[in-house]
């Protein structure tokens, strides 16, 4: 963050403010189903997006370089993707309160940036290796579908609670039907496990190219390769039978819980990822 | 000019007097006839609830009685019972309960689809027998344009109110789209047949009809393009079912707990909605322990009928409420159309006047330049325009009250020699 020029950060700051009343708007939403007040939400949504893109294009035209060689640039670029898919899914479906579950997680993910940007991150040298910029993007992605897939879990539990208990409040009538969520939270674990595995095998040609032995002691590494078997098995669960449905739904749910305070702590306490301490790996 | 509606519906007679009156065999004699009564404009419209016409006429006194008269004709060994069902509304009374009929406010069930269908169809027979003019035209665009504003813009119609209605709905908010699902029917009972009649109006395309007797779900199957089955393949059926509807005379339950369950583990545990609409019930109550099966009894879903009957309840305020607003804009309408020939014969007159004026000057301005020519013409018409502006206005606002405007129409055509018979 040393070398970024403050107003770029203002643009930052403007993109996590309009999550807010975009957040408002769909929790009210989920109160009084008004067409009106998804479409607000979804509007104050899009404009945080265009700020967040505007703010990470001045920064790659600044450094020179695409923005994803530091914790918080990550971090940001996690925003990015999560705001643009709640966006696509919102205007595309316009299921209206899928946003009321997404809309919570891309606003926090933006504030997690705000720690980062605190702390002096270094850039890393050696950026311009295109395996480790897929690397990042790739991982901030799968991130990204994790976040979503946690959200339409929350929004299957809710709709599955009502199904079963058949106490129908306002909420029912207003989510997609479960066997769409089913289906919707299936395919954004799938992506967001292909992403992750996709940007784990790129880590590793980076290392491979830069002559650093496969196994190392990077908490990050272990971290990773763990959630992506907890999402490759709780996929083939699913697909089985045993973690069909609800149990599905929590996994999704648990997993996101822990990718996210993972990161955070990983990243803040143990050290960080290697890529980030070059020397360390 | 009058509106004028005169009828029977489901809250003023019974189904055989309402069957008595019902017109749709004998439409054609039935604008004949009306338009003999002397009404200039006519819609009949004739349900299986409601029974009305509706006229435009010279007198709404007049009109009410020829059309009580036509009703009374229409089954003359009950008139009293028929004099007595039958209500009556003018002008703006008429206005409002159309609006309330269309918009499904009137009907038995509140808020069903089918009403503004039958009202359309109701205005098409009459513009093609003829008996429809430049009142109800504009009038009934302007009433279904309302009517489709209270079904999107409120809760209405939202809601199904029916038991078979109710479960079909919530197959569709467990599955999403109902294609390609397998809906498996146990019994043959009329509210099954209902049931699976609903699954399919939306979208259940596999159905399986499953019986003690197999010529009766042979029956079944044939009519839905469906497959029919005894009781002894109910367990291999069951495993194959998105949607089991059971509705069975059976004393005891049909469906256990280890038959679900063993479906269950088949379909990989796969959800299933399973709909007991039988009394006694035929599906074992530990069914719904079952983590992926849903289980909906008859009270579960007549409960939510009724739910959905209170929100309906609950729309229809503020559905009366949009209605008042288009009732004021219709009543405008209605108003503004009355005056309008006579607005439209003043300005002809005056511009006639005007017209005539600058020809007979002509030769006198004969010294003046096409531009100066052209000025001239302009200041009379700017002058024309000035001391029509104030009456032209008088009179719409006059009729927009409602007050004393045939008075003010009269007293305008009288004043300036407008000939109603003139084309303007």
């Amino acid at each position: 963050m040393t070398d970024m020029p403050p107003a770029f950060f203002w643009l930052y700051r403007t993109a996590f403010v309009l999550q807010l009343p975009a957040l408002a708007f769909f929790v009210t939403y989920a109160f009084k189903p008004k067409r009106s007040l998804a479409l607000a939400a979804t509007a104050f949504l899009a404009a945080s997006l265009l700020a967040h893109v505007l703010f990470t294009v001045l920064l790659a035209g600044s450094a020179g370089r695409l923005p994803l060689a530091s914790g918080f640039e990550a971090i940001s670029a996690w925003g990015l993707a999560l705001t643009a898919l709640v966006v696509e899914v919102e205007w595309r479906h316009r299921l209206g309160l899928l946003g009321a579950f997404l809309a919570p997680l891309s606003a926090a993910t933006l504030l997690m940036g705000f720690r980062f940007a605190l702390s002096a991150d270094l850039p890393v040298p050696g950026l311009g290796d295109g395996w480790l910029l897929s690397h990042v993007a790739l991982a901030m992605l799968s991130y990204a579908f994790f976040t979503a897939a946690a959200g339409a879990a929350g929004a299957y539990l809710v709709q599955d609670s009502q199904l079963k208990s058949k106490r129908m409040g306002a909420l029912f009538y207003e989510l997609p039907p479960l066997g769409e969520l089913e289906g919707l939270l299936a395919r954004l674990a799938g992506a967001g496990l292909l992403a992750l595995c996709l940007a784990i095998a790129a880590g590793f040609v980076w290392r491979l190219r830069l002559g650093l032995p496969l196994a190392s002691a990077d908490p990050k590494i272990g971290f990773s390769l763990g959630m992506a078997c907890a999402y490759a098995l709780g996929l083939l669960a699913r697909l089985q039978g045993p973690l069909r449905g609800r149990r599905f739904a929590w996994l999704c749910v648990l997993l996101f819980l822990a990718l996210f305070f993972g990161v955070y702590l990983v990243d803040l306490y143990f050290g960080g990822h290697a890529f980030l301490r070059p020397g360390v790996a | 000019m009058a509106l004028v509606v005169v009828g029977v519906s489901h809250r003023t007679a019974g189904v055989e007097l309402r069957e008595a009156l019902a017109l749709e065999e004998r439409l054609e004699r039935a604008f004949q006839d009306l338009k003999a009564c002397g009404l200039d404009e006519v819609v009949l419209l004739s349900t299986c609830n409601r029974v009305e016409a509706y006229g435009v006429a010279d007198d709404a006194h007049a009109g009410a009685g020829s059309l009580r008269s036509f009703f009374e004709g229409l089954a003359p060994g009950r008139r009293p019972q028929v004099r007595k069902a039958l209500y009556s509304a003018v002008d703006e009374d008429m206005l409002w309960h159309l609006l309330r009929v269309s918009s499904s406010l009137d009907s038995m069930v509140l808020g069903e689809a089918q009403i503004l269908g039958q009202v359309k169809q109701a205005y098409e027979r009459a513009v093609e027998a003829g008996s429809v003019g430049p009142v109800f035209h504009g009038l009934f665009q302007r009433v279904f344009t309302a009517a489709k504003e209270v079904r999107n813009s409120t809760e209405i119609g939202r809601h199904p109110a029916s038991v078979p209605s109710v479960a079909a709905q919530v197959a569709e908010r467990l599955f999403g789209d109902l294609k390609g699902r397998v809906v498996l029917v146990l019994g043959s009972g009329e509210m099954a047949e209902l049931t699976a009649e609903h699954l399919v109006s939306a979208g259940a395309d596999r159905l399986i009809f499953c019986n003690r007797s197999v010529p009766k779900a042979r029956a079944l199957a044939r009519r839905y393009k469906g497959r029919a089955l005894g009781l002894d393949e109910l367990g291999a059926a069951l495993a194959e079912a998105d949607v089991l509807v059971c509705s069975t005379s059976a004393p005891l339950p049909l469906v256990r707990a280890e038959a679900a369950q063993a479906a269950q583990q088949a379909r990989h545990q796969r959800p299933q909605l399973f709909i007991d609409i039988s009394v006694p019930r035929n599906i074992e109550p530990a069914v719904g322990d079952l983590e992926h099966v849903y289980l909906y009894n008859l009270d579960d879903l007549d409960a939510l009928a009724a739910e959905h009957r209170g929100r309906r309840e609950e729309a229809s305020r503020e559905a009366e409420a949009l209605l008042k607003l288009r009732l004021g804009q219709i009543r405008d309408w209605m108003a503004a159309s009355r005056v309008a020939p006579t607005l439209s014969r003043l300005s002809a007159h005056f511009e006639s006047v005007r017209a005539a004026e600058m020809a007979r000057s002509a030769a006198k301005l004969s010294h003046l330049s096409d531009e100066d020519r052209q000025k001239v013409d302009a200041l009379t018409k700017s002058i024309m325009n000035k001391l029509l502006h104030a009456p032209l206005n008088r009179l719409k606002a006059q009729a927009a009250r409602g007050e004393g405007a045939s008075a003010l129409v009269r007293g305008a055509e009288e004043l300036f020699d407008l000939d109603p018979e003139k084309k303007a």
